[in-house]
């Protein structure tokens, strides 16, 4: 029998949507009661955490918000929701100031007092609001200490939720979590669900999220039968730290380091984005500059190391040193001088653009559930702007605290039900019953990361992704079968066979929507169609169907704003 | 090169052990590479906690030859000779092998009010001044990930258990240096209490673990300080 757990809002993850969500619903009313699912620590799980460069907010003129969604949508290449995307840029100042002012954050003020922003790639303005070059601890921090003392909002330290339950009507009630300390299953019962686990593609062979994500919120609305969208926009930051053999292998150096000047120089030294993008050079937007990098990497003009180099060393020691202190530090600890010579980088995968198929107000097509941030899809179309990563992940979060707070007013709490749950964590307690042996569990995952990297990374085609839709079904059976040694209480391994199991479903998403885009665009890149499509923008739409994923287009709504009709095409692309 | 790796092992119901194991280290490998190898290919079992990886959340912290390190960026390179050994945060209660129960940490900031609570009379966009000396200071302070390296480190914190550790102090400096700040008042009540502010030793050992290179120590006194002149009728 599983305990059960009654709550009024469950919220499945505690990045900045998790705790904004769970801020803004425990404040609409003391009497609601909140709960929070936490992968790990409080404040220190997922990646807002990792956000190093910043916030983008429009603040003063001439800035406006028109600029700030022209730029969205242009780095998105046009796919984003509109209303999604205007929302973002309608709401992200007045959260900026909340932040401020109601949670305590401490953002870089310039000496007159404003609010200081700085120069982030691929935007008409300086935009991006900062605490240094570490900017999610400051939230993170901000945002955990005051859910610490709320007294309506409890959180589930390192549990996760593993099912979506659902109430006989077929309605969201709430979720299946597993405590990750004492390996037993809790049945949470809530009348409003929020999926806000942040993604993550730790589906690559380099990643630069944090390794505690494995795309769970995508994998658990799939098997709920939800409509995901835009899977196939996985963005790659150009500048991930190379380390050979350490799992800091694709950290990364943050953005404002191009956006200050940095220059990015391949292994014979050539500043080589004047070949990709001449105008904009190394500030282009990240997919341009990843896959640069890359090319220059794959045909043979990289570093000893498989990598490009950045150098800052021409803004000055000294100006390094002070603006980027904890890049300077991040380096130094592996014995790199970032503030005096070139460092070794290489395009890392960081951020999933697309997501579950939300509205303005966080809404999914399951009644009940409610998604904010990576796991939801949209804001950001094709390519995600730096900047725009945590002001999402805030703003819908707290919009979905209000949606939330407002929808359970008055509804009863749905029964979910019990047996559909009991038999979920039957299957996925069943690896630690079973023998070890057969095939070995980071075995299949590093095959997974490969295939992958290799197949579904920066540069893809039909061919590779058809070979790795079948590659990742056979891993998939394969793990499904491994045994897990030892008992439920912490088993690291077992938890990293539930993120296999996430990882390999989002990882057929990708696959599936990748192949269904016959175009380049933004971030996904097909050397088999290299121009984007001159017909009618779509978006990707996925949902469960018979045993496979089922895969169609929908047109994107201009709702907002059209594509000029000389726009340069987004996956412009000059070496091969 | 071979290094090995002198891991604390317990469960609950067992006693207190540790174990040796042998890996294969590069230039760049670090304390946590090193765990998770183990983990992956001689012992499935070994509990140890990590999330980001690279530095940013605190969550691999761990006593390393004897001080408190973060093991993801700590390189066995630059450990010296010998075997490394690994054993969990003083201070704290075990959970398993490496993982400790961090709710005590929580604890101590929340009783030091360790919230920012914004002022009821604040005025819109109120902030603390660009090139003011407070925030000069607050900046010092701010950038703690929350490791509880410093309490793991304080000799303090386990002979006396009201006394906050250092992380809450360093935090609680910050607080009283915001002007939008609504609970400064009642948070001196609690640091110029008998087991805050007076408890330090000063051994400064906080700050020589802190792996963000802050000063609690020195926030300690700066507290101290301000809460002087706030007795001696200062505005503090």
């Amino acid at each position: 029998m599983i305990e059960t757990l009654e709550t009024d809002v469950l919220v499945l993850g505690a990045g900045g949507a998790g705790l904004c969500a769970a801020l803004h619903a425990a404040d609409a009313s003391p009497r609601l009661a909140v709960t929070v699912v936490v992968k790990g620590l409080l404040g220190r799980a997922g990646c807002t955490r990792m956000v190093q460069g910043g916030y983008n907010a429009v603040l003063t003129p001439p800035d406006s918000l028109e600029a700030h969604l022209g730029d969205t949508l242009a780095g998105g290449g046009w796919i984003n929701d509109q209303e999604l995307a205007w929302t973002l840029v309608r709401e992200a100042p007045g959260r900026v100031l909340e932040l401020e002012a109601r949670y305590g954050c401490f953002f870089d003020r310039r000496p007159d007092g404003r609010i200081h922003q700085k120069p982030f790639a691929g935007q008409t303005h300086d935009r991006t609001v900062h605490k240094g070059d570490l900017t999610g601890i400051e939230i993170m921090n901000r945002l955990a200490e005051q859910v610490l003392v709320r007294g309506n909002v409890r959180a589930l330290e390192e549990c996760r939720a593993v099912e979506l339950a659902r109430d006989a009507d077929g309605r969201a009630a709430g979720a299946l979590v597993l405590d990750v300390r004492t390996g037993r299953f809790l049945a949470v019962r809530a009348r409003a669900t929020l999926l806000a686990t942040g993604g993550g593609p730790t589906m690559y062979k380099v990643i630069a999220c944090s390794a505690d994500k494995a795309a769970d919120g995508i994998a658990l609305a799939y098997r709920a039968g939800l409509p995901l969208r835009d899977m196939e926009m996985i963005q790659f930051h150009p500048t991930g730290l190379v380390v050979p053999g350490s799992l800091m292998t694709g950290a990364l150096l943050e953005e404002g380091l191009r956006g200050a000047g940095g220059r990015l120089l391949n292994g014979r030294g050539e500043r080589f984005m004047a070949h990709y993008d001449p105008a904009r050079l190394e500030r282009s937007t990240r997919d341009l500059v990843a896959r640069a990098s890359f090319t220059e990497i794959t045909q043979g003009r990289g570093t000893p190391n498989g990598g490009v180099w950045i150098d800052v060393s021409h803004l000055g020691a000294e100006l390094v040193e002070r603006s980027f202190r904890g890049m300077v530090k991040r380096c130094r600890d592996f014995g790199r001088d970032l503030a005096r010579a070139p460092v070794e980088v290489a395009p890392t995968t960081h951020f999933m653009m697309g997501g579950v198929v939300v509205d303005p107000a966080c809404r999914t097509a399951l009644e009940g559930l409610f998604a904010a941030g990576e796991d939801s899809g949209g804001v950001h179309g094709a390519n995600r702007l730096g900047g725009n990563g945590v002001a999402e992940s805030t703003v819908f979060g707290g919009i979905a605290g209000d949606v939330m707070a407002e929808f359970v007013a008055g509804r009863a709490a749905p029964r979910p039900e019990a047996a559909a749950l009991e038999a979920a964590a039957g299957a996925l307690a069943a690896p630690l019953g079973r023998p070890r042996g057969g095939a070995d569990l980071y075995a299949l995952w590093r095959e997974l990361r490969e295939v992958m990297w290799d197949r579904a990374g920066l540069v893809r085609d039909g061919a590779g992704l058809a070979a790795a839709a079948r590659e990742v079904e056979r891993l998939e059976a394969l793990g499904a079968a491994v045994g897990v040694e030892g008992g439920p209480a912490f088993n690291v391994a077992w938890q990293d066979w539930l993120n296999f199991r996430s990882q390999t479903t989002a990882a057929r998403l990708i696959i599936t929507s990748a192949l269904t885009r016959r175009e380049s665009r933004g971030a996904h890149y097909r050397q088999d169609f290299r121009a984007p499509d001159p017909g009618p923008l779509y978006s990707v739409r996925v949902r469960a169907g018979d045993g496979a994923p089922a895969v169609w287009t929908e047109p994107v709504a201009l709702t907002r704003a059209r594509p000029p009709a000389t726009a340069a095409p987004v996956a412009m692309e000059t070496g091969d | 090169m071979t290094r090995t790796l002198r891991v604390f092992r317990w469960s609950p119901g067992e006693a207190e052990r540790t174990r040796d194991y042998r890996v294969e280290a590069v230039a760049d490998t670090t304390v946590l590479d090193a765990l998770v190898d183990v983990q992956r290919t001689q012992d499935a079992t070994l509990a140890f906690r990590y999330a980001c990886r690279v530095g940013m959340c605190g969550s691999c912290a761990v006593v390393v030859n004897g001080r408190e390190r973060w093991a993801c960026r700590t390189r066995l390179g630059d450990l010296g000779a010998g075997a490394v050994s690994v054993r969990p945060l003083y201070h704290f209660p075990l959970l398993r092998d490496l993982v400790v129960d961090l709710a005590p940490h929580a604890e101590r900031l929340r009783r030091t009010l360790g919230a920012f609570a914004p002022r009821v009379d604040a005025a819109p966009h109120a902030h603390v001044g660009g090139d003011s000396r407070a925030r000069a200071r607050i900046d010092e302070a701010i950038e703690c990930i929350g490791c509880a390296m410093c309490v793991s480190a304080c000799t303090l914190v386990a002979a006396n258990a009201r006394f906050p550790g250092p992380a809450a102090l360093n935090r609680a400096l910050t607080l009283q240096l915001d002007s939008r700040d609504g609970a400064r008042a009642a948070r001196w009540g609690v640091l110029l209490g008998d087991d805050a502010l007076a408890r330090c030793h000063g051994q400064g050992n906080c700050t020589e673990v802190c792996p963000m290179g802050l000063a609690p120590t020195a926030s300690i006194i700066r507290l101290r300080r301000l809460g002087l002149s706030r007795l001696l009728g200062g505005s503090g």
